[in-house]
Formats: C-alpha cells, sequence, structure tokens
C-alpha cells in the first residue's frame, strides 16, 4: 500500500457526506416513544417498532428481517387461526409472503418430524399448538382492543416464537445428524 | 495428523439377547485448550474436565451401533458414535468423556442426556429428547433442547449463555454476564447470578429471576401466560416498566400499577428505582408479576 | 467565575453562544427548554441535528433499516438524558455518543437472536451509500463492507474526524485499538479500491 494511495484515501475518505438525511420522517417513531413513557427506549428486542418477521427465500436458505410498520397496528388475525388460514385483514402483501415462509419453513419441520420418535414429535405438535393457542388468545384481545401495544409486542413476538421453534426443529437433523467425519 | 482409533461392532453374528453391550476405554492425547466435539444419537454422554492434556472416553456402546469414531485432528478431537442408516434397536451408547478442562466442547445427540461437569471453555450442548445439565461452567455456554430440560450452573464468572428449550424446564444457577433462556410450555429460572443482560422467555411456563441486576443493566421478561416472579439480590437502579393483560402486578418498592385503560383490565406499571440506570421490561398476557427486593 | 459556574446551563450556554456563534442561541434556547420536557423544543433540535447523526449511524452499520433504527433510539435515549447534558461539549457531539451507543447496544442484542433470526442487514437490499455519488459512491460501499471493528473505527476517525482517543472512548476500547483498526481499514479499502481501478 503506497503512502500516495493512502493519502488519496484519507482524503477521499474526509469528503465523504457527514451529513445524510433518512429517506422518511423519523420524528414520529420518536415522538410517540417520549410520550408514552412506557415505550422504553430500550425495547428492541419486544420490537417496539417493528410489527412482524417477514421471511425472503433465496433458494435453500431462508432468512429474516424485520419489517417495521412505525407504529402501526398489526392487523387483527380470525382467532381460528391455523397455519393455513393465516391472513392479515388487508394487509395483502405481507400476507402473501409471510404464508409462503411459512409454508416453506413448515414443509421442512414436517420433513424433520417424520425422522424423530413418536413422542417427540408429539411434544412437538403439543407446543406449537400452545404458540398457536397463545396466538389465538392475543388475537382475541386484540379484536377488543386494537391499538393495545401490549398485545401488539406479544403477539409479534408469538409469530417469531412460532417460527423460531419450527425453524430449530426443522433443521435438527442437519445439526445434528451430520456431523463431518473426518 | 490424525490419530484414528476405530472401534468396530458387529451385531450382526449375535445371537443371544443377552449379548453385552460392547465396552469401550480409549484415551488419546489432546492439545491443553482444543475442541472436543462429541456425538452421540441415543444414550447418554457425560463430559467432565479434568486437568490431563489428553481425551479419555469410557463407556458402552449398543449392540446395533456400527463404529465408534475417536480421533484427533491437530487441536481438534472428534467422538462419534456410528449408527448405520437403517439400524436396529439397540443403538443406546452411554459414553464418559474427560476432557482437558480448558478445551471448548460441542457435544449433541438426539435421545441422549448430555452432562457436563467442570469445562471451563465454551460449550455447545444441543439434544432433541434428552435432558441437558452442566455444572462449574466458566465459559460461553449455549444449551438447546427439544423436550428436555436445561440446568446449568456455574461460578461467578462473567460469560454468554443460551438456553432454549420448547417444552422443558430452564434452570440457570450461579451466572454472571449475559444470559438468555427460552421455553415453550417450561418454566425458566435464573437464580444466584449478577447479571448485565438477562432475557427470559415463555408461553405457559412461569418465569422466576432471583439474581442481581447490575448498575445499567438490562432484565427483559415475557410470558403469555406464565407468572413472573423478581426479586432482586442486591439494590437496583433501574427504570421499571410492567405491563400486563389480565393478571396481577404487586411491587415491594411501593409505586402501583394503574389501568391501562377504563375498558380494558389491563394493568400497567412504570417507575424508577435509584437512579434509573437499568431497565427492567416486564410483560404478560394473562400471568400475575410480583416484583420484589431481598 | 463562580456565576458562570453557577449560572444554570442554559444561561451559560446562550452568553457563551451569543459571543461566538450568534445562530447557535436558539439551539441552546431549544436545549433549555427540552430539558423541561417541551417536546416541540425537542423537535427542533431533532430537525437540526438528525442529518448529522443519521448519516453517522448509516456509516457505521451500513445498513439502512438498522440506521433508521439507531437515529431513534439515539433521539429516544437523548430525550430520557437531557438533565445529563451539561453543555461541556456541544450538542452535536454529544447525540453523536448516545448514537454510537445505540449501535453498540444493538449488535450485542442482534448477537442473542443470531440463531433463531439470522440478521439480515448483511441481506438488506437498501443500499447505505445513498448520499454518495459516482466514485465517492464506490468508497461508501467499500466502507460499509469493511469488518465491523475497522469499520466503526474508520467511520469515526477517518470520516467524522474523531481523535484515536475520543474514538476509543466512543468505541470503548483502547486508542492504540482505534489505531490498529484503523490501519486494517485502510488497507482493505486500499485493496478493494484499487482493484476497481477508484481515483480520488
Amino acid at each position: 500500500m503506497s503512502d500516495k494511495d493512502d493519502d488519496k484515501l484519507m482524503a477521499a475518505a474526509g469528503k465523504l457526506a457527514t451529513e445524510i438525511s433518512p429517506e422518511r420522517d423519523l420524528w414520529p417513531g420518536i415522538e410517540a416513544a417520549i410520550h408514552s413513557p412506557k415505550r422504553s427506549s430500550w425495547t428492541p428486542m419486544f420490537a417496539q417498532a417493528a410489527a412482524v418477521l417477514l421471511l425472503v427465500g433465496a433458494s435453500s436458505m431462508v432468512t429474516y428481517f424485520v419489517v417495521k410498520e412505525d407504529q402501526r397496528v398489526i392487523e387483527v388475525v380470525r382467532p381460528t387461526l391455523t397455519t393455513d388460514t393465516v391472513a392479515f385483514a388487508d394487509r395483502q402483501l405481507l400476507g402473501r409472503e409471510y404464508e409462503q415462509a411459512h409454508g416453506q419453513i413448515q414443509s421442512q419441520l414436517n420433513q424433520e418430524l417424520e425422522r424423530l420418535s413418536p413422542e417427540t414429535r408429539a411434544d412437538v405438535e403439543r407446543n406449537l399448538a400452545v404458540i398457536r393457542q397463545a396466538i389465538g388468545d392475543i388475537n382475541e384481545a386484540l379484536e377488543k382492543e386494537p391499538d393495545n401495544t401490549l398485545l401488539q409486542e406479544l403477539l409479534a413476538n408469538a409469530y417469531r416464537d412460532e417460527l423460531a421453534i419450527m425453524q430449530r426443529v426443522g433443521n435438527l437433523t442437519q445439526q445434528i445428524m451430520s456431523r463431518k467425519d473426518i | 495428523m490424525k490419530n484414528r482409533i476405530y472401534v468396530a461392532l458387529f451385531g450382526a453374528f449375535v445371537i443371544s439377547p443377552a449379548f453385552a453391550d460392547q465396552e469401550v476405554d480409549e484415551s488419546l492425547d489432546a492439545a491443553a485448550d482444543g475442541e472436543v466435539d462429541i456425538s452421540n444419537v441415543a444414550g447418554s454422554i457425560a463430559v467432565a474436565g479434568w486437568s490431563r492434556n489428553s481425551v479419555r472416553v469410557q463407556g458402552t456402546l449398543g449392540d446395533d451401533v456400527e463404529e465408534l469414531i475417536f480421533e484427533r485432528d491437530g487441536d481438534d478431537i472428534l467422538i462419534k458414535v456410528k449408527v448405520p442408516r437403517n439400524h436396529g434397536r439397540d443403538i443406546d451408547s452411554d459414553l464418559v468423556i474427560n476432557v482437558p478442562e480448558n478445551s471448548s466442547i460441542d457435544v449433541s445427540g438426539v435421545s441422549a442426556d448430555i452432562e457436563v461437569d467442570g469445562v471451563v471453555g465454551e460449550q455447545s450442548l444441543a439434544t432433541v429428547s434428552g435432558d441437558v445439565a452442566t455444572r462449574s461452567a466458566q465459559g460461553d455456554v449455549e444449551a438447546a433442547s427439544v423436550s428436555g430440560d436445561i440446568e446449568v450452573s456455574g461460578e461467578g464468572e462473567d460469560a454468554e449463555t443460551e438456553a432454549a428449550t420448547v417444552s422443558g424446564d430452564v434452570t440457570l444457577s450461579g451466572l454472571a454476564g449475559s444470559v438468555e433462556a427460552e421455553s415453550v410450555s417450561g418454566d425458566v429460572s435464573v437464580v444466584d447470578g449478577s447479571f448485565d443482560e438477562a432475557y427470559l422467555e415463555s408461553v405457559n411456563g412461569d418465569l422466576l429471576y432471583n439474581a442481581e441486576l447490575r448498575d445499567g443493566g438490562e432484565l427483559a421478561m415475557e410470558s403469555v401466560n406464565g407468572t413472573i416472579e423478581v426479586t432482586f439480590t442486591s439494590p437496583v437502579s433501574a427504570r421499571f416498566d410492567i405491563e400486563t393483560f389480565n393478571g396481577s402486578i404487586r411491587n415491594c418498592f411501593g409505586p402501583k400499577p394503574e389501568r391501562t385503560s377504563r375498558y380494558s383490565p389491563g394493568l400497567e406499571l412504570s417507575f424508577t428505582q435509584g437512579d434509573g440506570d437499568g431497565q427492567v421490561a416486564i410483560e404478560t398476557l394473562n400471568g400475575s408479576v410480583r416484583i420484589c427486593d431481598q | 467565575m463562580d456565576a458562570l459556574l453557577t449560572a444554570p446551563v442554559s444561561d451559560y450556554s446562550r452568553r457563551m453562544v451569543a459571543l461566538h456563534r450568534p445562530e447557535l442561541t436558539d439551539e441552546a434556547d431549544w436545549i433549555a427548554r427540552a430539558q423541561r420536557s417541551d417536546a416541540q423544543a425537542f423537535e427542533s433540535l431533532y430537525r437540526l441535528h438528525v442529518d448529522k447523526v443519521y448519516g453517522l449511524c448509516l456509516r457505521m452499520t451500513g445498513n439502512v433499516s438498522e440506521a433508521e433504527d439507531c437515529t431513534q433510539e439515539a433521539f429516544i435515549q437523548a430525550w430520557n438524558k437531557l438533565d445529563r447534558f451539561r453543555g461541556d461539549s456541544a450538542f452535536g457531539t454529544w447525540m453523536h455518543r448516545i448514537a454510537v451507543n445505540a449501535v453498540l447496544g444493538r449488535i450485542r442484542k442482534s448477537r442473542r437472536e443470531r440463531d433463531r433470526i439470522q440478521d439480515a442487514s448483511a441481506m438488506s437490499v437498501s443500499p447505505a451509500s445513498v448520499a454518495d455519488t459516482g466514485e465517492m459512491r464506490d468508497l461508501a460501499d467499500a466502507v460499509d463492507r469493511l469488518p465491523q471493528g475497522a469499520r466503526h473505527v474508520f467511520v469515526l476517525h477517518a470520516v467524522y474526524g474523531y481523535s484515536h482517543e475520543e474514538t476509543g472512548e466512543m468505541l470503548d476500547i483502547a486508542p492504540g485499538t482505534s489505531k490498529a483498526q484503523l490501519h486494517r481499514a485502510r488497507r482493505l479499502l486500499t485493496q478493494q479500491l484499487k482493484a476497481q481501478g477508484f481515483e480520488a
């Protein structure tokens, strides 16, 4: 690395813009947080600004990213939720992609469940039912109080938990059985 | 440079059902702080740290096990119970393994219980229907099960601990630093520790935090239907934000909860204790919450 | 002298500021009011400083969505900590420190979720280099792709002009480490950009 190149680099670095305008107005999110003190600034893991996980499939890898909904309510889902009928009221785009990704994970999970003992399979299915029941309960409550931010957060976490458990169990064989032999 | 030891078993010619499982007792020299990878589909895996620079594997292997692989490649040691694709029923193997105490270990099983004692290095422990227990842990620990319980106990050394199960309970004691513990229907308990970060979550299980939250520390607990109980074992300085939809909130520090709205049974409670350096965030749908000091 | 030391922060700032930078008396006023929980005044502070905070967050995280989170979190934390702002540094610098903390805090938290949810900042479709054009964009892209530690130091030191001591303080690393990371950043960037035929 020659000094000349380095000087050019550092000179250029000094010219990079230090002030960049965000693409959208971030003030509403901040204002909401400072006006309702219970929305503690620290709770990123409770997804204060994030509404729901969107899954994007890329060949055989499924990755998540969080879609921020800027404090808007997650649409109420009918309480008789099953993974086949999940549908966000008028959130077509979100609903369709969520369903697709959910379907992908579900089918990998089904394959995995075949490999597990009947007891474990039953255990997993029982616990997925627990999560789905919780999702249903939270949704019922949300129907009565669509603006309740606690319910929104609990719902987002329950959806995230469901996917996380499904993915973790679905990947078990890959993780545990296929160990290199050398 | 590889040293390879095969222990091959031929169960095909067994006639007597009382045929004894194959015994194993082998040792290999090992790096003082290398990595030991262990995998056993069914049965049990017990790992204990010792002060020798060698790895010893003892135990019994099921009749239908194809072979035990036990080999070294530089700083890595691999121990694997190999079962043929269409195996018979008798693959349960019980392994007792000694590793240099500063090793890091990666242990996995399917219907195998995992027990570890006295390993100082990082631990990654995963099973499906077995239990996981690790004692005198000092380094980062990641423990996962599906239907089994998880128990991690430490010596108060700062480390990152993560424990996740689906139907089992998680019990973490004597740990420090940062901890993350989740279950779906099981209970999660963190006791006798001192943390900068702690995250406890269950859907139906109860959550218990009976430990210290350091200055500037962050504690988050979330359950849908379980009760949440917090007892700080030393004076806490934090901002508290607690919300329930349908459960009660009892607070030893004084401030009382308020109704979130006239139309909802929900309660919320926000207050500051001490200088408010840290953060405590608690959310539950139907559970009750109790916050106290000792 | 005693009078200066015991005067309420706002008056002190205002007087000092009026001597040197008349246009900043507004800012001092907003700070004083925001410290008394005036959200509108805080919004004015936000409007004045958001581009600088967002710029820092964006360059440090290399990712639009993370940068937006970081910016919001920084202002929210600033609001909560306003009473601790004593005016011994510029408000913008103070915001920068809070922003860096917000970035570091997020990294700690996202590590926790890594096994459940693969952090998609690597998969983000939004380029962070939106503010730069032409070859500066190449440089900005290359900076975004630096390993985290090197990127943080490069952004704070080479782009924002903080000294190694200040950079070390903000990132909670030794100044020596900051220098080492800068060296690494320069080496990686030069390699990368040479391959692209970069001309400053």
